[in-house]
């Protein structure tokens, strides 16, 4: 009997699961038992009670009277803020510093090399911890603020930079989303051959020219120095700013390093290949290089992109909010641990799930066809 | 695989115009090795050359040195008047004038057949799109692949890719054409449909300088046939002479084992 | 590769030899008009950056002057804080007569590490070596038979790190082969168990798992088995390092060609035999890269400790600039620190990097 193979797989399958399930009741029961015990109610319900825990900062507009729920949202808009703006400016950085790297200059190549290397191999938090203590060593008190571009300012008390606000009546962004959707349409049509090439931008100008017509405002809120204190604008603290300067360093490295590899990765055929047709570099890296390169980055970058998400929560290390630091304050306050442990474990696979499937369709749609 | 019936393409040649490629002098090395040992020759325009010789003898160098694909370190490459030097304008404008068909195709995967046609008559000559696809419409029949115009390279056989890939060369309407072993990485069926397309080229009159050891094309076509050994020269003639009657003891060997 | 560079590069060569290194190099950096660019960019760059640094890395610097005092009145930074520091830097909390046992432990992990890389010591006696070399380190570091007994909680800075890393991807290095192979076994409730286990590890964020081992398990386990502090850190790197490193043992499983398997089978090998003998010798070689990258990824990991309390190198740097008698020079003590860090990992990149160009199939 027990040397059939078919038997045997199912006996081990049967074995090991009971061996799972057993731990798992047994992790269950103690904690139902430890919970019990210090008398912790269990369920969800909380989450609509008001917390009272105090969120320091947030993008979203959050009172500590606001129920446990809003709190877990702002905590996750935090996060996703970081997580977006690292991206961004990574992906940007990366592509330059990356293609710097391969250049024959020696002064870029090198300085670019430099970069990556610290990056690569300093630990986040250690990158964190140490640009958050230059802090007040390199930037200059309120009174002295640095102005590097207009309407930017740098000091002590974090940055300045210029706000900006749409205000649309509700029918004008209809009018915009339905322009913008229709615009794709026909820019996907015009690519097939379907309708004239200027049918996608001619849709775009009705579009705009309906949204002028709703009356919408679009406002630029400069921030103005006021001798002590500055007015308008949106501020980042140093916490925030050191969470983006230093992930967006530390990844910016990494996408660098995927960037360059990508570029080796396209045969050099293609260089002979747009050499003989006279193509100048630049060209050749615009229209043949970086195309094929696209497809070979995509899957790497997109768990680099994931890891950022993942890297959002060391802003705890300069005390700044970010999801998990939001978690652990609600966990601490409400005892709802179990809870709160199946929302971190919901929230952070959820947000690497939708990273990943983006880039999977992105990944379809510009696979290269092969018969 | 074209010996039979063997029948020469008229070509006129005429020795006193400005001849369309001039080497003089030529040397190149890799580091430490010297891979191109004092090279001259003299191209006229209209005149085609195959250029032979076991692997390493540095024939596929030297066609890639007249493109600037690599450089040389001394003496004169001098293409319809104009010398190669590191002025980037001057590279330009002779990569403009002279066409390139790699071994190993090099069609850009990303784009369509239509697209690889019409990248550089449109980047590079400032071409119209509409103009330029048409042009490209029209080379696509001579190599008789219409039909495929609008799918990607990796759709087509090797064959049908090496024909686009000359198409896409005659797009630039180039003076010069240069043949890296265009027919190396094929299958055996499809060499011919290549050599064809190579064929009907020639007789149309334009100046090519053909890496390969297709023999049947090089007596077919071939108004010279260059020898190469060890990164030199070795032997020059008329392909009846140089098949016939090898001069040096290195061609006969050469001879002997590519026609077993 | 060199012919991708852009612009191509120019090759050293007899013949260019005789133009002059000057000239070269003059047209490398000005030779087309986007070098040119990129070093009139690249220059104004460094020249607006480098001489401040180095004005206050070096310059206008405190390096060994003993006194606080000096430190407060210098603009540079102040060394001879890290210099005067260092024992506590390195060693945290540690008993001061006894630094001389984390000190050895620092380096006996360093010079065992090294002699692990070299390919010629990779043989199954290694492994013993470092079984043996842990117990002696668990000795040093706690203490009893002779040695006055240090708790855990009393450890600190590098051993740690240190410790950390190498117990945890020790351990995780078993678990994660086993989880591979679970991971590719033709039985479906084992696959779906590991997949589900692996894949949630990974999309995990290291913190978080760090806190639920940390404030969590005292929830999830009778009183009686809780284990301390340390250890529940390092069953949350464990874990996190298992994870990983099973799919990087994954990879170097699917590269081994399905003749491997065949062969095995037909010359009347078992299952577990043929892994042990004939599978993982060839898939652990092709993995070796990714393993060190996988090693050089838990060496940064390491440092997230701080979070959960444990006394490692960054803790022990807060804790040293909370002298009052010193002028807190923070930058100065997280440039240590990281340089200690980077000096790890980017040891153990250039290791892997020799270890890619030597090829996977050479030994």
């Amino acid at each position: 009997m027990l040397s059939d193979a078919k038997t045997r797989s199912i006996i081990i399958q049967c074995a090991v699961v009971a061996v799972a399930a057993a731990f798992a009741a047994l992790l269950v029961s103690t904690t139902f038992a430890n919970l019990r015990a210090r008398g912790i109610p269990i369920g969800f319900d909380f989450l609509m009670m008001p917390s009272r825990i105090v969120i320091s900062e947030a993008i979203l507009t959050y009172k500590s009277r606001d129920p446990y729920y809003w709190a877990i949202a702002t905590g996750i808009a935090n996060t996703v803020f970081i997580s977006a703006v690292v991206i961004v400016f990574s992906s940007a950085l990366g592509l330059v510093v990356g293609i710097a790297r391969l250049s024959s200059n020696p002064l870029a190549a090198g300085t670019c090399r430099a970069l990556v290397e610290v990056a690569r191999n300093s630990p986040p938090i250690v990158l964190l911890i140490f640009l958050y203590s230059l802090w007040w060593k390199v930037l200059p008190p309120v009174g002295e603020a640095l102005n590097p571009l207009p309407g930017v300012y740098a000091s002590m008390r974090g940055f300045v930079v210029p706000a900006v606000s749409i205000d649309i009546a509700t029918p004008g962004l209809l009018v915009i989303a339905l322009a913008l959707a229709l615009a794709a349409v026909g820019w996907a049509a015009a690519r097939r051959g379907w309708l004239p090439p200027l049918a996608a931008p001619a849709i775009l100008a009705v579009g705009v020219a309906g949204v002028w017509l709703a009356n919408a405002k679009f406002s630029v809120d400069w921030p103005t120095f006021t001798g002590s204190n500055f007015k308008g604008g949106k501020e980042l603290t140093p916490e925030l700013s050191t969470i983006l300067i230093g992930l967006t360093i530390y990844t910016t490295g990494f996408v660098a390093e995927i960037v360059r590899g990508g570029v080796l990765s396209v045969g050099r055929g293609q260089w002979d290949a747009g050499h003989s047709l006279a193509l100048p570099r630049g060209k050749i890296l615009r229209l043949i290089i970086i195309p094929q390169m696209l497809r070979v980055i995509v899957p790497p970058l997109n768990s680099q992109y994931i890891n950022v998400v993942k890297n959002s929560t060391l802003a705890i290390a300069v005390g700044y909010p970010d999801f998990l630091a939001v978690m652990n304050t609600i966990i601490s306050k409400s005892s709802h641990s179990i809870e709160g442990v199946f929302i971190i474990l919901g929230v952070y696979l959820s947000l690497n799930l939708s990273l990943s499937s983006a880039a999977n369709w992105y990944n379809r749609r510009i696979a290269i066809v092969e018969r | 695989m074209l010996s039979s019936p063997l029948k020469r393409v008229p070509s006129m040649p005429n020795p006193n115009d400005r001849p369309a490629i001039e080497l003089t002098g030529m040397n190149k090395w890799y580091g430490d090795f010297h891979v191109l040992k004092n090279i001259n020759l003299r191209v006229l325009r209209g005149e085609k050359l195959v250029i032979c010789g076991p692997s390493g003898s540095g024939k596929s160098t030297m066609i890639r040195c007249i493109n600037r694909l690599e450089e040389h370190q001394q003496g004169q490459i001098v293409v319809d008047g104009v010398e190669l030097t590191n002025d980037l304008k001057k590279i330009d404008v002779i990569r403009r004038d002279i066409g390139m068909v790699f071994q190993h195709f090099n069609l850009f995967p990303h784009l369509t057949i239509l697209e690889n046609l019409t990248l550089a008559p449109i980047w590079v000559r400032g071409m119209r799109r509409g103009q330029a696809e048409q042009t490209a419409m029209h080379y696509l029949e001579r190599v008789k692949i219409p039909d495929q115009a609008h799918k990607y390279p990796g759709q087509l056989s090797g064959g049908q890719q090496q024909r686009v890939a000359i198409a896409r060369a005659l797009c630039m309407s180039p003076k010069i054409i240069l043949f890296d072993e265009p027919t190396s990485a094929l299958d055996p069926e499809m060499v011919k449909e290549v050599l064809d397309t190579m064929v009907a080229l020639a007789e149309d009159g334009m100046t090519m300088l053909c890496v390969t050891h297709e023999m049947g094309f090089a007596r077919q076509v071939a108004d010279r046939v260059v020898f190469m050994d060890q990164g030199e020269i070795v032997e020059m003639n008329t392909p009846s002479e140089f098949f016939s009657h090898p001069r040096h003891q290195r061609s006969k060997l050469f001879l002997a084992q590519i026609l077993n | 590769m060199k012919a991708l560079s852009l612009p191509l590069p120019a090759e050293p060569t007899p013949g260019q030899i005789r133009f002059g290194a000057l000239r070269r190099s003059a047209r490398l950096l000005f030779g087309t008009p986007l070098n040119a660019a990129l070093t009139l960019l690249f220059g104004v760059l460094l020249v607006a950056t480098v001489p401040p640094m180095l004005r206050w890395l070096v310059i206008d610097a405190v390096l060994f002057d003993p006194s606080p005092r000096a430190c407060r009145v210098a603009t540079g930074a102040c060394w001879s804080f890290i210099y005067a520091k260092s024992g506590q830097l390195l060693f945290g909390i540690y008993p001061l007569d006894d630094r001389w046992r984390p000190a050895i432990v620092c380096l006996l992990i360093l010079a065992l590490l090294g002699w692990s890389v070299r390919p010629a010591s990779w043989a199954p006696r290694l492994a013993a070596l470092w079984v043996a070399a842990l117990v002696l380190i668990f000795w040093l570091m706690a203490g009893g038979l002779g040695l006055t007994e240090v708790p855990t909680s009393s450890w600190g800075g590098l051993p740690v790190t240190l410790i950390l890393t190498v117990v945890a991807i020790g351990v995780a290095f078993p678990v994660g082969i086993l989880l591979a192979l679970a991971r590719r076994s033709t039985m479906p409730a084992i696959r779906v168990g590991a997949v589900v286990l692996i894949e949630s590890v990974r999309g995990l964020p290291l913190l978080s798992i760090l806190f639920v081992a940390s404030i969590m398990m005292p929830l999830f386990l009778p009183e009686a088995l809780l284990p301390d502090k340390f250890v529940r850190a390092l069953v949350a790197l464990t874990i996190f390092a298992a994870a990983y490193l099973a799919e990087v043992i994954r990879g170097g499983l699917q590269a081994i060609p399905n003749g491997q398997y065949e062969a095995a089978a037909a010359v009347g090998l078992p299952f577990w035999r043929m892994q042990y003998l004939v599978i993982l010798p060839q898939a652990i070689r092709v993995a070796i890269p990714a393993l060190a990258n996988t090693i050089i990824v838990m060496i940064k990991n390491t440092s997230l400790v701080l979070v959960v309390g444990l006394f490692d190198l960054i803790s022990s740097g807060k804790a040293a600039l909370a002298d009052p008698d010193w002028p807190s020079p923070a930058a100065e003590t997280f440039l240590f620190i990281g340089a200690i860090f980077f000096a790890l990992s980017f040891s153990f990149a250039r290791f892997t990097d020799f270890l890619e160009r030597r090829g996977p199939t050479a030994h």
